[in-house]
This record gives structure tokens, C-alpha cells and sequence, in this order.
């Protein structure tokens, strides 16, 4: 069943007549854990805060479990938004912040306490209920806000950049928690993040957005495999994937630094096409194309290598395995298995269903 | 160098004890001339300590007026429009913060404008409004007339701004309602201004003297303020008569005095809070 429907919604600012949601569409099924993923200002947030009622919608119809809900107020969608800074109510006790939503449904007393303290067994917040918010570290104020989300049993949680201010550390840890949450409710859930780890490792799907426009719509592996653009293809993966654009004018061709050619029955000329390849799909071979080494990160696991293609200033990055050293200036030679190249029209930047074959061949 | 810090540091201690203790004395010689007899009050050298202590002063002012009624009307009224004001001026400041409407912006300045007028300007339509509604020469009278405050509004609406957008939210997502929100919410995390206001608001209105007297003619309607001046004007200031006026005095400002040693805490918190100087 669908949870969430959205169609054609738009968001624009009667301030500065900036719109910062373009016709927008997306259906959640039951149960799916849906990732807004983009840069800073893309609209991710302000979507989240249209679903959740805290916003105005300008234009569009937004449907929750099939009823439309456009102008249904926040307190009445039965969903729970769990902040990038917890949100919580410093005057009141672990507790009282987890039982809040109880009590403002006026739940008996017997319930409330039921309810609390099984999301506080959950989330390990049992010896905190009675302490206040500033009594709390940053990961156990996110685990209190996340109890508060829980408790009441939403039809949806909408997550704002949740763990953006907690540590490294701290945030793998609580991604795990959150997503084995997820499994254990089973509640549909959307989630705003700016990290693309984040995005790559808790979705069911990812919706890539852009200056409030959905670049992409797809699991983490259709994302990563079959970017739908540059965009998508540059801004998941880390390193990001290396986009050769051709050398010149439309004439110029990029076989002219890297030897690979489309097949002749492709309609479109090398000139046209951007040519993308991930880091760690870069062969380092005995021969094949010269890449002068302007330096290497250890990164433990694996070695990314930047340089640059031999004679141009095609800027390079490869990831490798960790075992072999290079030194600045030296010149290695790689090879791009044909496979593994995604192809972009070089105008609108979106993906080209077009095959190469190696230059020789 | 630590030596000239420390006289520093004791120059400016004494100057501050110094201050401090002019701002008690009359405080301090008001109570001890409660216990003293008339003529005590006026030697010379002056008197500190009352040879035997004269505790019929206070029972011979509550002979001499009412000061129980006065006393228990004052702390009804100022209690009474401490509360009922701070309540109407969270509301108000709850909508100028967190709701959109248009005109809001002129509202609020429409608001401070008449917080700009004397007061004594809006006495005689004040009067005219009361009488009309038949509320002259009464308790309730004192407390609708005084139910409004610019003052409370704004200050409100300062610590109102400074309550973060997110928790608002929170609260509202989380299922909370207008109503909801300003007292579970809006009005918790601004206690210290709220504790602030109430005290202002009470002292003044505890003090209030000139709009009282306007509108109260029957001696049982009388404030404390009011029936202090009526002692004064209808018993003389003789010299045997200041012995009991301190008395009262005493009994007037002890309320205040006791309120202040509560709320102590709360007070210098709400102060420094409002980022209002003390």
C-alpha cells in the first residue's frame, strides 16, 4: 500500500518568489525507508518539512495513507520529525520527553508508562529517564528524540539530518541502531541526509535531489551503478567517479587521450559524450594509458592515487589496493574496461545507453 | 602588582558596602522605629535600638484603621491582575511569536506606540470606561483596568523569540495544539522571565497608589497605599502617631520584602535572561 504520495508538488517562497521545489513526485510504499540525498540547499529539507505539515505546500497534492493532506495541520498527520539538533524540551525529563506526544493524546497513565519505558529499553535509556536534556551526551539526546519518535507508534518518521552533529564514531553506531529500528517497526520512514554514506548504506530507495529538482529515484545500487546523470554520478561515490569531457569542439574527440571508441552504429559523435568512470574501475595495467602520479592518500583499506592523464590536464583519480606505493611523477599506465564506462550527453548531462570498445580493438 | 589588585578590590568592596547599607538604612530604621516610642523617634542623638520594645504600635494601628482589609485588598488585586495579566499577555505574545496574520507587524508596533503614553492620559477615558461599566469604587474595577501591559507583552514576546523554532515544531508534530504549545511549552522554558514579570508586576501593583485612588471611594475598597495616605491625613503627623505609621509601614512592605526572598533565584536569572539591566 502506498503511504506517501506525492504529485506535482511545488514550493515556492511568496518572499522572494524563489521556487525551491519543482514539480515534484514520489510514491512511498509501506514500510520503505526512503533517503533524500543533495548538496546543501537543495530542497531536501523543506520537503521533509512540507510532508510533515511544518510548511506550506504552493502547489501539488500530497496524499498520506490515501487521503489528501495538503492542508491538514501538522498535529493531526500522525508523524513524528525526529531534528538535526533533537529538538528536545530542556524543562522536562527523559521521560516526560518521550511520553510528550502520550500525554498530549491524553493516553491513561498506565499506557504512557508502558509505552516510555519500552522505547527507553529499546534505545538503552532506561537508567535516564528521570535526567533533564543537558544532563545527556549528544548520542544519548539523538536516542531520546529517537524515543520520542517511536513511542507513539507514527504512521511515518521523517528524519531531518539526525546525526549530522554527533562524531564519526558515533554515527555509524547510531545509523546501525536506526536502521535496526527500522526493521524491528517496520515504520515507513524518510530520512534527509546530506552524507552519502548515510544515503548508500540505510535506503530501501534514494532520491537524489538538485536545486529542488529529483535527479534520480533508486535503490543504492541502481544509483551507484546507473547514475541517471553527471550529478548523480559525481555526488555518490567517494571518490566521486571521473567524468572525461572531450577535448574540444564538437569534432574534438576524447579517444584522442584515452583509447576507447563508440561502436560505429552509435549515432552520437565522441564530441557529444562525457565519458565516466568510478575510481576503483581504473585498471593499473603493464601498459595501456600514461598517467603522470601527483600524489597518493593511504586511505588503509585502499589507495587513491590523483594524477593526471600523460600530456593533458585531464585531472585522474584511481582507487587501488593499498599494497603498492606510488611516488609523485611517476607515470603509471591504466586501462578502463569498456563495462564499466557510463556515458553522459555532454549538454544535458543525462545518461546515454551507448556502448565503446577499446580504441585497438 | 597582587597587592594593588587586592586594594582594588577592597576600595571598590567598601565603596559597594557603603551603597549598600545607605539603600538599607531606611529600610532597617523604619523597622526598629516601629518599636519605639514617639519621643524616642525624635531625640538626639538619635536613637537606634527602642529602650523597651513597643509591640502595642502594631496593635494601635489596627485600631486605628482597617490595615487588615487594606492589606488584604492589595494582596488579592495585585495577585489577582499578576496572574490574570501574565496569562492574556502569554497568549498575546504567543500569537505575535508563532502564529502568521497580517497586520502583525502593525499590531505590535500599534502596541508599543501607546506604551509611549503617559498614563495619565488614559485616565480620564479609563474612568469613563469603567463607570460605564459600573465597575467604579470596586475591586474588579482595580484589576480589569490593570489586566493589560505593554510592558508584559513585550517582554513575553522577547523571551517568547528565543525559544528555539525546532522545539516548537517538535511539539506540534509530536500532536501538540496552539494551546498546547504556549503552556507546555512557551511558557516552561520562559519561567525566568515569567517569575520576573510576576514580581515587577506584583510590586507595582502592590504600590499602585494615584489609579487606585481615582477610582476607590469606600474605605473597604481601600488599598494598602490608599489607606496609608488616608492614616496620614486623617490621624496627623504628630509625634506619637510615627511610631504606628512605621508599624504599618512595616506590615506594608512585608510582603514584598518575603515575595523577594523567594524568588530571589528566579529574579536575578530573569533579569539577566530579558537582558534587561538589574
Amino acid at each position: 500500500m502506498e503511504k506517501l504520495v506525492l504529485t506535482h508538488l511545488q514550493k515556492i517562497y511568496t518572499q522572494n518568489k524563489k521556487t525551491v521545489i519543482h514539480d515534484f513526485n514520489l510514491s512511498v510504499r509501506d514500510g520503505e525507508f526512503i533517503v533524500f540525498v543533495g548538496p546543501s540547499g537543495c530542497g531536501k529539507s523543506t520537503l521533509l518539512r512540507m510532508i510533515a505539515g511544518l510548511e506550506d505546500i504552493t502547489s501539488g497534492e500530497l496524499f498520506l495513507n490515501g487521503k489528501k493532506a495538503n492542508r491538514l495541520p501538522a498535529k493531526d498527520r500522525n508523524l513524528s520529525v525526529v531534528f538535526q539538533n533533537y529538538a528536545l524540551f530542556p524543562h522536562l525529563s527523559v521521560f516526560e520527553n518521550i511520553a510528550f506526544g502520550l500525554r498530549i493524546r491524553h493516553y491513561p497513565k498506565q499506557k504512557v508508562n508502558e509505552a516510555v519505558y519500552n522505547a527507553a529499553e529499546m534505545l538503552g535509556l532506561q537508567r535516564l529517564l528521570h535526567e533533564k536534556p543537558k544532563q545527556l551526551s549528544g548520542g544519548q539526546r539523538q536516542r531520546v528524540a529517537l524515543g520520542r519518535a517511536i513511542v507513539r507508534q507514527a504512521d511515518l518518521f521523517l528524519m531531518d539530518e539526525p546525526l549530522s552533529n554527533l562524531d564519526a564514531k558515533l554515527r555509524t553506531q547510531m545509523r546501525e541502531e536506526i536502521l535496526n529500528l527500522h526493521q524491528k517497526l517496520e515504520t515507513t520512514t524518510i530520512y534527509v541526509t546530506h552524507d552519502q554514506v548515510e544515503a548508500m548504506t540505510m535506503a530501501t530507495r534514494i532520491v537524489v535531489l538538485k536545486d529542488g529538482r529529483i535527479q534520480q529515484i533508486g535503490t543504492p545500487k541502481q544509483i551507484y551503478t546507473a547514475p541517471a546523470n553527471t550529478f548523480v554520478a559525481t555526488f555518490i561515490g567517494m571518490p566521486q567517479m571521473n567524468v572525461f569531457h572531450a577535448a574540444g569542439s564538437d569534432s574534438a574527440r576524447w579517444d584522442d587521450f584515452i583509447p576507447l571508441s563508440l561502436k560505429k552504429s552509435d549515432s552520437y559523435t565522441q564530441g557529444r559524450v562525457l565519458l565516466g568512470i568510478r575510481p576503483e574501475n581504473i585498471l593499473v595495467a603493464a601498459d595501456g594509458l600514461p598517467v603522470t602520479v601527483n600524489y597518493a592518500e593511504l586511505m588503509g583499506a585502499d589507495t587513491y592515487v590523483h594524477g593526471e592523464i600523460a600530456g593533458t590536464d585531464k585531472q585522474i583519480v584511481i582507487r587501488c589496493e593499498p599494497d603498492r606505493d606510488f611516488c609523485s611523477g611517476e607515470t603509471v599506465y591504466v586501462r578502463f574496461p569498456e563495462d564499466k564506462c557510463h556515458f553522459f550527453d555532454a549538454e544535458s548531462g543525462k545518461r546515454l545507453t551507448i556502448e565503446a570498445a577499446a580504441y585497438e580493438a | 602588582m597582587a597587592n594593588r589588585r587586592l586594594i582594588t578590590k577592597a576600595v571598590l568592596y567598601l565603596i559597594l558596602i557603603l551603597l549598600a547599607f545607605m539603600m538599607v538604612l531606611p529600610l532597617i530604621w523604619m523597622f526598629l522605629s516601629s518599636f519605639k516610642t514617639g519621643s524616642e523617634i525624635f531625640a538626639q542623638p538619635p536613637v537606634w535600638i527602642p529602650e523597651t520594645f513597643q509591640w502595642k504600635n502594631y496593635l494601635n494601628a489596627f485600631n486605628l484603621a482597617p490595615f487588615g482589609i487594606y492589606l488584604a485588598n492589595s494582596l488579592i488585586t495585585a495577585t489577582a491582575i499578576t496572574v490574570i495579566q501574565i496569562m492574556l499577555s502569554s497568549m498575546i505574545a504567543y500569537g505575535l511569536t508563532q502564529l502568521e496574520f497580517k497586520g502583525k507587524a502593525f499590531l505590535f508596533q500599534s502596541m508599543l506606540l501607546t506604551y509611549m503614553l503617559p498614563a495619565a492620559v488614559t485616565y480620564v477615558p479609563s474612568y469613563v470606561i469603567l463607570a460605564k461599566l459600573g465597575l467604579l469604587d470596586s475591586l474588579t474595577g482595580i484589576v480589569v483596568s490593570n489586566i493589560s501591559s505593554v510592558f508584559s507583552i513585550f517582554l513575553l514576546r522577547q523571551s517568547f523569540l528565543k525559544v528555539p523554532k525546532e522545539i516548537v515544531e517538535a511539539a506540534r508534530s509530536e500532536g501538540a495544539n496552539d494551546w498546547q504549545i504556549l503552556w507546555k511549552v512557551m511558557c516552561p522554558m520562559s519561567l525566568s522571565t515569567i517569575f520576573t514579570l510576576a514580581m515587577i508586576t506584583f510590586v507595582e501593583m502592590y504600590n499602585n497608589y494615584l489609579w487606585p485612588s481615582l477610582i476607590v471611594k469606600s474605605q473597604s475598597k481601600y488599598l494598602i497605599t490608599v489607606g496609608l495616605n488616608q492614616f496620614f491625613t486623617t490621624q496627623g503627623t504628630f509625634q506619637n502617631q510615627w511610631a504606628m505609621i512605621m508599624a504599618v509601614n512595616v506590615i506594608s512592605v512585608a510582603p514584598l520584602l518575603l515575595l523577594f526572598f523567594i524568588f530571589q533565584k528566579w529574579f536575578i536569572k530573569g533579569v539577566g535572561d530579558s537582558g534587561l539591566k538589574g
